[in-house]
């Protein structure tokens, strides 16, 4: 395994020493562009991005990967060829989009060390960081089979000034440049306790969801990625569900109008989301037709990408709009106000959601009780509210609770939820593609028709394989043992 | 990890040219390769600068382990090429895999042990047919054999086919190539014709005789690392060749 080390600026690798000779083998000037995500995506994942003399080098888990087929300009994961640094992108920041976050000049040198037949028994990469002016890394790559020679360096390099690396190469970037990469998380941080009063808390929760709705509003309006209006419109569905669930602990007509205000904002972007949604499924809607039928999806996309331009537009334009940016900012300030509090305003916050988080469960169960063959799909998406309800009361309170009983609730109603998620989707795809099969039919685009038609059969298909499995992690979910966890659910200081 | 040797039953004909060439080519093309150097001469070590494997302990194995090799593998200064270095130990291989249980499989269990850190093993191998040329055979996806274009090398290229037959081992495995090739030489031209028309296997790529070839001994490198000339371009055609017709991942 390489070693890695750092010395003072102006360090020197040691000359030749007796049964060894060193060679530099190469050694040029570059800049290196860093390249990160607005969330850090890369720095807190403990990973690196850089751009180099026309080569992508991505650094994880102690390896490198190089790619240099690929142009300076690419943004995200797909934007890379297929191979393993997009592998290591896409899994490290999905969907995100990848933005320079600072520029280091570089001298990199490459020495090999010798022995007495010449032939390379151990590498020393050294980088000097020479703007802004830095340490210099120093790193060891042993050769197999020569582990003795890379010990003996080892101690040379030691004797010689070198020391371990309390940083890497990157982290000395961000350090001397001052950059500070601050953590980002769509679930902001939550300090109230199980007795707190439950205005209190809820107003915590409230402000905390509007800061990352907020966080969120420089990405959507310069259309960065796809991620910021996810995150934002997740944020506001969930202020709008934390104001139903805590029915009480503000005047019910205040409730009313903040639910309405922040369910209209939401409105504004469901045209954009879906044809996000869409268009990230691109790769998955073409794999479910046949090579031939591909083609006829082509125009389709086509027309989404240009609808989603119009769109993106219109979102940012009224992010800008001056009765959003009323609406933002008077709502911290009404959440505060002892006008608005309600009749349950002063309750402990752990014993309300104790409550409330088994009413929801009752509710469940009740409803995965009645499902028969014959239960219509829309009774199946009340049923998917619920759990999305039971859900947004588990991520804002479930940390009153003990976890043990918590959390295997957590786990099980997001396995229902994930295959409740796709049963949704299958069935709103299908009639948004039926919708736009009808209209290719009347302008005889029968390539598109042809390729919607399949999807909509793959769809059906899959549609109805769902449903057993639906069926089958709702049951789970109600079984009795999390029947006997929800009973449990007493606050940790109660 | 997929098995390739080079073998002949007469020495001198270019097997260690091709084993350390067709090794480098493999491992610049981004195969994880091990060259296994099985003839106590060791020259493919030579020709990579790495010395000999340190002492065989023959007389106390009673079968062949994956535990010395692994004690024993080097890394060589070109991407993506280990070798496993001769020993000359292995001048008494025989003598002990004739006592070994299962001894014509004992290479083959040896190198699986082995086997996940590589796509591919090149197997350079000593000249005769022994126990440990039976090995080989079982062990390899490919026999890749040197034929020098004369009538006594194709004999001893008859000879080996006709082990296989004898022996009931796989003939499709044997996969030759003109080596040492002077082509203004009317015999040589005559005997390749020939040759190509009873064994259509015969790879396309000659390697022509070359002072260059010779050279590598005072290079120390494999020919195609460092020369463009005509003979490097025929080991770089070879190996093209020899990958395309053996899948290797």
């Amino acid at each position: 395994m390489p070693v890695s080390l750092v010395a003072a600026g102006g360090w020197t690798v040691p000359s030749s020493s007796p049964g060894w000779n060193v060679r530099c083998v190469a050694s040029r000037k570059s800049t290196l562009s860093l390249r990160d995500t607005h969330t850090w995506a890369l720095f807190f994942g403990g990973s690196a991005l850089g751009f180099e003399n026309g080569e992508w080098i991505g650094e994880t888990a102690g390896s490198l990967i190089r790619d240099a087929a690929t142009p300076a300009a690419a943004r995200c994961a797909s934007d890379f060829g297929e191979g393993r640094m997009r592998a290591f992108l896409a899994e490290a920041i999905g969907v995100r989009a990848l933005r320079e976050t600072a520029r280091a000049g570089l001298q990199r040198e490459l020495h090999e060390i010798l022995d007495g037949s010449d032939k390379v028994v151990l590498r020393l990469e050294v980088t000097r960081l020479t703007a802004p002016e830095g340490p210099v890394y120093i790193t060891l790559h042993p050769l197999l089979g020569y582990g003795a020679d890379a010990a003996r360096m080892l101690q040379i390099l030691g004797t010689s000034g070198c020391g371990p690396a309390p940083e890497t190469l990157i982290g000395g970037v961000y350090r001397l440049l001052g950059v500070q990469p601050l953590a980002y998380s769509a679930k902001p941080p939550l300090t109230f306790a199980p007795g707190s009063e439950a205005a209190a808390a809820v107003v915590e929760i409230l402000q905390g969801l509007l800061e990352v709705a907020r966080w969120n509003e420089f990405g959507i309006a310069g259309d960065v990625d796809t991620e910021f209006l996810h995150d934002f419109r997740v944020a506001l569905r969930k202020m709008r569900s934390v104001l139903s669930l805590t029915k009480g602990v503000f005047s019910g007509d205040a409730t009313t109008r903040w639910k309405k205000q922040l369910g209209d904002v939401c409105r504004k972007t469901n045209a954009l989301r879906d044809l996000d949604v869409q268009i990230l499924g691109r790769e998955d809607l073409c794999a479910m037709l046949p090579e031939e039928l591909r083609p006829g999806l082509d125009r389709f996309f086509e027309e989404s990408g240009n609808a989603r331009a119009v769109q993106a537009r219109k979102v940012a334009a009224y992010l800008k709009s001056k009765s959003y940016t009323a609406l933002v900012e008077t709502l911290p300030g009404e959440w505060e106000n002892p006008v608005y509090r309600g009749p349950a305003a002063a309750h402990p916050v752990g014993l309300m959601a104790s409550a409330r988080l088994q009413k929801r469960f009752q509710r469940i169960r009740k409803l995965q009780k009645s499902i028969t063959p014959e239960t219509t799909d829309s009774a199946i998406h009340a049923l998917r509210i619920e759990c999305k309800k039971m859900r947004y009361l588990l991520d804002s309170f479930g940390r009153l609770f003990p976890a043990d009983c918590a959390l295997p609730i957590a786990k099980s109603l997001a396995r229902v939820q994930n295959r409740l998620g796709r049963y949704n989707d299958t069935s709103v795809q299908q009639d948004h593609f039926l919708e736009r099969a009808h209209g290719c039919l009347e302008t005889g685009d029968c390539r598109m028709a042809l390729a919607l038609g399949g999807l909509i059969g793959s769809l059906h298909h899959e549609h109805t394989a769902l449903r057993k499995k639906v069926v089958e992690a709702l049951a789970a979910f109600c079984n009795r043992e999390h029947r006997a966890l929800v009973k449990s659910l007493i606050p940790l200081d109660q | 990890m997929k098995i390739l040797s080079c073998y002949s039953i007469k020495g001198g004909v270019g097997k260690t040219a091709l084993a350390v060439n067709l090794a480098y080519q493999l491992g610049t093309r981004g195969f994880r390769t091990l060259l296994v150097d099985l003839d106590p001469q060791g020259a493919a070590g030579f020709y990579l600068r790495v010395a000999p494997a340190r002492d065989f302990p023959i007389e106390e194995l009673k079968s062949l382990t994956g535990t010395w090799v692994r004690a024993n593998l080097r890394e060589s200064d070109f991407p993506g090429l280990h070798i496993l270095p001769s020993s000359l130990a292995y001048r008494h291989l025989d003598n002990r895999l004739s006592g070994m249980k299962k001894s014509r499989k004992q290479l083959q269990w040896m190198l699986e042990e082995i086997e996940d850190g590589y796509d591919v093993a090149v197997l350079d191998c000593p000249p005769n047919i022994t126990l440990l040329s039976e090995n080989i055979f079982r062990a390899s996806r490919a026999v890749l054999v040197p034929v020098i274009p004369t009538p006594l090398s194709s004999r001893t290229f008859d000879q080996l086919c006709g082990f296989f037959g004898d022996e009931d081992l796989d003939t499709t495995k044997i996969q030759p190539f003109f080596s040492m090739v002077q082509s203004r030489k009317g015999l040589h031209r005559s005997e390749m014709e020939s040759l190509r028309s009873s064994h259509p296997s015969f790879y396309r790529a000659c390697i022509p005789f070359s002072v260059d070839v010779e050279a590598m001994g005072a290079r120390r490198a494999p020919l195609t690392s460092y020369s463009r000339g005509t003979a490097a371009r025929a080991f770089v055609e070879l190996s093209t060749e020899i990958i395309d017709r053996n899948p290797l991942r």
